[in-house]
């Protein structure tokens, strides 16, 4: 199956009974973290990229906010990346990625809630056209909480002593994180302030599902700047 | 800042509302929403609590939320509360003085909280599912994977709704927001037709819980914004679930009538929210 975004112009790919299918951009990482589960837990899938500037209509029946990630098979479709991300950890049951316990689940959201405000900077920072004043500031202010949560754990992951869902969850936009701070050198997460998350960063580099699916620092950049050139570039490489 | 969630600008509730006839009957608002209230302890005060008030010692085993009365945020999950009934003693929390007690459970500084022995949950849809796992009476979800997870697409697009509310509130009125709050009310709309009588089939589930508190409030958005008001007409689903959830126990235990809505809500554009208004 082709990686090339499928856009306006293209026609439905049909699908194969039985087959799970991802609708997904390369360097989306709302897309990512589900993609991330899939790979952890070996589950066989098709993706089908979408030129998220020029969506198909067929794209906008099955989410009608037209974001990636979406699942699809056979009648079944589910967006929101959280929604999907749990769904394929509870109906596929291998290396299960979800704590059993309630109160642990509700504190890992609670994190997650926590490094959503870290994410909504992160965006004004590396796509931004010029980084309002306060943004680096309460970046650093939104990744503190963060980083004293996972000294709290004293584990290598925020999940415990392996990778588990909430790692997933976080670890996308971190992958963008040393890209904004190329294109914003306050913006850094240094290991002398943040040496909890720099090892983590290091551990999760090491998970085979993080290598298969992440991109390095030099495809972020490329693709950021092609973003706010106003032609992103969804098909670099290809 | 009183209440991160509320908008601030000019509307037209200025004015206090004088005393209305509704209230002849029913010497004291609380009192009679306490008493159906059941499942919350009425030994404690509902006053709201304020900085400097020292924190209420917690007995071991006994579930508490932190709350404010008219917040819908923290209606959520006092309506899963009564509907599962699950016993609970209830703490008013002054959110203009924040009492540091209540800041070292959360430091968002935002109800709802729950509070039981050492362990703490704060966010109102995290808060909702954490009892749902952990008490199993009335399940508040599908048993289905699939149905479930349908269910938590339309909580987590929900947000749309809330942030059209409050902007249509805040812009007075206007068109533009109207209109936007119309259309995300759609998918809701279609989502109950298919559904049935509440969004979760014949009875209701985690997602009429979660909107409701907004619709309870229908009258103060009406008051402002009369053009956009939900009716039999223009979301006739809607409007029919509204009536349905006025009947419910859960509901009937937590709610406000539109008077007091208006009246919190002059308070609070006044600059001075009566958190304790009633009691």
């Amino acid at each position: 199956m082709t990686e090339k975004s499928y856009t306006t112009a293209s026609a439905f790919p049909a699908l194969t009974p039985g087959k799970l299918r991802i609708y997904s951009m390369r360097f989306c990482p709302y897309a990512e973290r589900t993609r991330l589960v899939l790979e952890h837990k070996n589950i066989e899938h098709e993706t089908v990229n979408i030129d998220l500037k020029q969506k198909p209509s067929w794209f906008w029946d099955k989410n009608p906010n037209g974001t990636v990630p979406i699942l699809e098979k056979d009648d079944k479709v589910l967006y929101e990346s959280l929604v999907c991300s749990d769904y394929i950890d509870e109906v596929y049951p291998n290396n299960k990625l979800t704590p059993s316990d309630p109160y642990r689940r509700a504190r890992d959201r609670l994190i997650v809630e926590l490094f959503s405000k870290a994410v909504t900077l992160f965006y004004k920072i590396a796509y931004g056209k010029d980084v309002p004043k306060d943004a680096i500031k309460g970046f650093h202010d939104a990744l503190g909480p963060v980083e004293k949560a996972l000294a709290e754990r004293g584990t290598p992951f925020f999940g415990g002593s392996s990778v588990q869902m909430i790692d997933f969850t976080i670890w996308p936009h971190v992958e963008r994180f040393d890209a904004m701070a190329q294109l914003v050198k306050e913006a850094r997460v240094t290991a002398d302030r943040y040496p909890k998350l720099t090892k983590w960063i290091e551990n999760m580099g090491k998970v085979p599902a993080v290598q298969k699916c992440r991109w390095d620092t030099p495809a972020h950049i490329h693709f950021i700047e092609t973003v706010k050139a106003g032609k992103p570039d969804y098909d670099v490489g290809l | 800042m009183i209440c991160a969630r509320l908008v601030t600008r000019a509307s037209k509730l200025h004015k206090v509302l004088p005393p209305s006839a509704q209230f002849k009957n029913c010497d004291n608002i609380q009192v009679a929403g306490a008493r159906l209230a059941k499942y919350s302890s009425s030994t404690m005060s509902l006053k709201s609590h304020a900085k400097g008030s020292p924190y209420p010692s917690l007995s071991p085993g006994t579930l508490r939320i932190y709350s404010m009365r008219f917040c819908p945020f923290a209606q959520r999950t006092r309506l899963v509360l009564e509907h599962k009934k699950i016993p609970y003693e209830t703490i008013n929390v002054d959110l203009k003085k924040k009492p540091d007690w209540f800041l070292e459970r959360n430091p968002l500084g935002l109800v709802p909280v729950l509070e039981k022995d050492d362990q703490v949950v704060y966010e109102s849809l995290v808060c909702d599912d954490y009892l749902d796992q952990v008490y199993p009476d009335s399940p508040l979800y599908p048993q289905d994977a699939y149905k479930k997870a349908r269910d938590r697409i339309l909580l987590e697009t929900f947000s749309q709704v809330t942030t059209a509310w409050y902007k249509l509130l805040s812009s007075g009125g206007s068109d533009e927001a109207g209109e936007k709050f119309f259309s995300v009310l759609k998918t809701y709309e279609t989502a109950l037709g298919d559904r049935g009588e509440f969004f979760g089939g014949a009875t209701p589930s985690m997602l009429d819980f979660t909107a409701w508190p907004w619709f309870e409030r229908s009258g103060v958005l009406e008051k402002v914004a009369p053009k956009y008001a939900i009716t039999e007409s223009n979301f006739p689903n809607i409007a029919a679930w509204q009536k349905r959830m006025f009947e419910l126990p859960a509901v009937k235990a937590t709610m406000f009538d539109t008077e007091s809505h208006l009246r919190f809500f002059a308070s609070y554009k006044a600059g001075a929210p009566d958190y304790d208004y009633g009691l």
